[in-house]
């Protein structure tokens, strides 16, 4: 291997020992009789120190002739010392140059020279260089971990659902339309209904953390159309309550997680990522239409709450509840679609909720309506087709426990967790309305 | 000019030739295409424009002509608007017809429509049971701005688009 340590696990045990280290070429200094060579890799940068007097001419000559980015191996002795930068040096005995990189960059990996996202999307392999973008990718990493481990550790089972569906489900949907060798077919857009029928095996506890496609033809800073949700259903529960209790111990996990195990990448970031605190608070519906009333914006009862509203909402909790995570729950059952539960002695308004981050919806779900003739009639009320929903319908007629999930977005969750100005920003290869390669 | 009817029904104000006769029975004309047709014949004479159709729903009669037509049938000052709306007592908008093939012609003729109003994007919905519509989003913000009522828009838009076409604000 070209590699013992990686520049982060160079550490003071290490003085005066061998090491083998490489990556590529962030900078280079002339120095007449002392040259410096900097080399990035994944977790940082290494100084190469090379004396005239104490390298071999070979070395001292090739440094200088190095250009950025271009892949090196060096193998030398660690030095710690004070007059380096970082702490320590390393004085090579051996250089090997692994690949050259042409000249001109397509853009700055430094991130001195500003690029436009699209050429930073075009040119991604050369952007995950910056050490910003790539802390965006660590910290993305290990949010799915944290996610997993959650789950895991509250005894939820990991299920796959197909991807590749016959009709459109949740009562009509922007679908990217497929040819399944001889019939029509779709990208599924969520794993909603398979989930619900989960409930009905016996599973009782679910997750599944997999790619929706939406064929929203419009671009915003939040939206993708292709995206990763994190999806869970749980059944035996009394009320949509213990969803968003587990819901908010999951995200509140996932923060906690990144705070403690993405210190450097923060503060590669230079981002303070707040201590979320439980329980997020719980914001009504109606409680909601009053603040936005008093700040000016009416939003008529049963109307979703749009994008401004949210934004307004988001600022509003943040300055007076200190809150940037909070709950929007009891929606109008016309807002919400036709699974979710309605309060029996209040069908006007559902057991439904959102999760808000800095006034973006990261989440939403509810305690789903299992009762098989109810279930019907709310399909019908909407407009819909029962015959449409035959194999999710049948489930609920052969012992279907009580049950509710939700659907939790991850690149929104990154996004809003570092508070990050587009959603492009967390995904390496993100797909929208222009975007379809690389 | 040309019409959906022959020039010599455009000239008269009596019955329909056969072939016109047939397209009105058949619905591939309208009884509106063929009042507006005639008055915009007596408005602007033999001109080099295209009428394509004439669609309406609550306050609004929209005019769908050929490229670059919008111009001369309006008239200098909306003059031939004025006596439009005097004579059909509906509130007018002309707009250039186009053939949709996709989301890129409902968001145009959307975007004529519901002028002063923006159209944010357009989408093709798939219905639980088969069929599609398109769905025109459009920031709530914008919802003073529409020029009628979002139920009258969609039906304005969904005949001229010829499938149906739904609003949503977001």
């Amino acid at each position: 291997m070209y590699r013992t340590h990686y520049s982060n696990q160079i550490t003071e045990e290490l003085n005066g020992q061998r090491v083998k280290i490489a990556g590529w070429v962030w900078e280079v200094k002339d120095l007449g009789g002392i040259k410096f060579l900097w080399i990035r890799d994944r977790e940082g940068i290494v100084q190469i120190t090379a004396p005239k007097k104490k390298v071999e001419p070979d070395i001292f000559k090739l440094i200088p002739k190095l250009n950025a980015e271009d892949v090196v191996a060096v193998e030398g002795v660690v030095n710690f010392t004070p007059k380096a930068k970082l702490g320590f040096e390393v004085l090579p005995e051996r250089l090997e140059v692994l690949s050259r990189a042409k000249s001109p960059l397509p853009l700055d990996p430094t991130g001195k020279v500003k690029a436009e996202l699209d050429t930073r999307l075009d040119n991604r392999f050369m952007d995950l260089r910056n050490p910003e973008v790539m802390a965006i990718f660590k910290i993305r990493s290990s949010v799915f971990k944290a996610l997993r481990d959650f789950f895991h550790s509250n005894d939820f089972i990991e299920i796959h659902t197909p991807k590749i569906i016959a009709t459109a489900t949740e009562g009509g949907t922007e679908l990217f339309p497929m040819k399944y060798f001889e019939r029509d077919a779709f990208l599924a857009q969520s794993p909603q209904l398979y989930k619900q029928i989960m409930m009905a095996s016996g599973l009782d506890r679910v997750y599944e953390i997999a790619p929706i496609f939406r064929a929203e033809e419009h671009n915003t800073t939040r939206h993708l159309n292709e995206a990763w949700s994190v999806d869970s259903e749980m059944a035996f529960i009394e009320n949509e309550e213990e969803v968003m209790g587990f819901l908010e111990r999951l995200v509140a996990h996932t923060i906690d997680y990144v705070r403690e195990n993405n210190l450097r990448e923060l503060e590669t970031l230079n981002f303070e990522l707040e201590e979320p605190k439980l329980p997020f608070p719980r914001l009504s519906y109606d409680r909601a239409l009053e603040i936005l009333g008093d700040l000016g914006k009416e939003i008529p009862w049963g109307e979703d709450i749009d994008t401004e509203g949210e934004k307004l909402l988001g600022r509003y909790m943040l300055e007076n509840e200190d809150a940037p995570l909070y709950f929007l729950y009891r929606y109008p059952s016309e807002a919400k679609p036709f699974y979710i539960m309605r309060y029996d002695e209040k069908p006007e308004i559902s057991r439904a909720f959102d999760l808000e981050y800095r006034g973006v919806e990261i989440s939403s779900g509810g305690q789903r309506e299992h009762r098989h003739d109810v279930l019907v009639e709310q399909i019908k009320g909407k407009g819909l087709n029962p015959e449409s929903f035959e194999f999710y319908l049948k489930t609920f007629q052969y012992g279907m426990p009580p049950h509710g999930g939700f659907g939790l977005g991850a690149e929104r969750l990154i996004k809003q967790m570092l508070n990050l100005p587009n959603i492009r920003e967390v995904v390496l290869f993100p797909r929208d309305r222009k975007r379809l390669t690389p | 000019m040309k019409a959906p009817i022959c020039e010599v029904c455009l000239k008269t104000d009596d019955i329909l030739c056969p072939a016109d006769e047939k397209k009105l029975q058949e619905g591939v004309i309208s009884e509106l295409d063929v009042k507006v047709a005639r008055l915009l014949y007596k408005l602007l004479g033999d001109v080099d424009i295209e009428f394509k159709k004439a669609v309406e729903a609550g306050d609004l009669i929209v005019i769908m002509v050929g490229p670059g037509d919008v111009p001369l049938t309006i008239g200098k000052g909306g003059r031939n608007i004025k006596a439009l709306m005097r004579e059909l007592g509906k509130r007018i908008r002309v707009i250039e017809g186009l053939e949709v093939r996709g989301t890129d012609e409902v968001k145009k003729l959307a975007t004529d429509l519901l002028y002063p109003a923006g159209v944010f994007g357009v989408s093709v919905v798939y219905k639980p049971g088969g069929g599609t519509y398109y769905k025109v989003l459009i920031l709530s913000r914008d919802k003073k701005k529409l020029p009628e009522k979002p139920s009258v828009l969609e039906n304005l838009l969904s005949q001229m688009v010829g499938e149906e076409v739904k609003l949503s604000f977001i």
